[in-house]
């Protein structure tokens, strides 16, 4: 795959994404694909007792693109599975706005939906993005993998 | 050994500028060849996310002697900055350089950033 194809695949960005496209791009990748799962993450409005307002997004730009990319490749190599696709927003995000969103290809199901959950758990886990939750009682980063 | 002198662009703000400015002119005379990395190494340092309110920083460029190790330049960033101190004991904040996370043993080069991370949360 060329920097522009994993550019395409790999992407840390401030705009929303269309679940739909983000899906047919995966499908269409290949012919063999049987079955596609998807992880759609989301802004809540509440979390810890607390009302959220906003949430901030911040990046290690360079980084954790490179994580991202990383995380596929590793998911490519240990499941059965045909394609994968991430993609992180940073920035501002409203309440019910799109925040994360992987996309896997596979032949089954059970590799897609294996692969998919390693791959938001591990983007949690290596990748350099920090999370700012605006509450009545002012701003606070949250620190926990939940 | 002859050695090309090739100074970086902020090496106005250097504090050895005057002794480089000699060694330049002697160099020119054919007297003496040295890399700046001979006396010292800039390097960049970035703070993320509660790092930057703690420390009140978001970047710092400083001048480290040759032979530092992260540790070493750790320290010194401890005792400039008591905040980051503070943070760094509950060892939860890992350290980059040139976004690859390193053991602070390694040995910090001319020209590398270096970055205070603190827990991810994204997703």
């Amino acid at each position: 795959m060329d920097t522009k194809q994993l550019s395409e695949r790999i992407r840390v960005q401030t705009e929303d994404f269309s679940v739909e496209e983000e899906t047919n791009k995966v499908k269409n990748s290949s012919k063999r694909i049987g079955g596609i799962v998807t992880f759609l993450g989301t802004a809540r409005d509440f979390s810890k007792g607390r009302d959220i307002h906003k949430i901030d997004f911040e990046h290690y730009p360079g980084m954790a693109q490179k994580r991202l990319a990383e995380i596929r490749e590793q998911a490519l190599k240990d499941y059965d599975i045909i394609e994968v696709s991430i993609i992180h927003r940073v920035g501002e995000i409203s309440i019910g706005d799109n925040i994360v969103l992987i996309v896997v290809g596979a032949e089954h199901r059970k590799d897609a939906f294996r692969a998919c959950s390693w791959c938001i758990d591990e983007l949690k886990r290596i990748t350099p993005i920090w999370k700012k939750e605006t509450t009545p009682q002012g701003e606070v980063w949250v620190e926990e993998h939940p | 050994m002859t050695k090309m002198f090739h100074p970086p662009g902020n090496l106005l703000l250097h504090p050895l500028r005057e002794s480089i400015k000699t060694l330049t002119e002697n160099a020119e005379k054919g007297i003496l060849f040295l890399t700046f990395q001979e006396f010292s190494k800039m390097v960049k340092i970035r703070f993320f996310a509660v790092l930057k309110k703690i420390v009140g920083k978001e970047e710092v460029v400083l001048d480290v002697e040759k032979g530092t190790t992260l540790e070493q330049l750790l320290n010194r960033l401890e005792r400039d900055l008591p905040p980051l101190q503070q943070i760094m004991k509950e060892g939860k904040v890992l350290i980059s350089v040139n976004q690859e996370v390193v053991p602070k043993e390694c040995l910090i080069q001319n020209g590398d950033e270096i970055a205070f991370l603190p827990p991810f949360a994204g997703g």
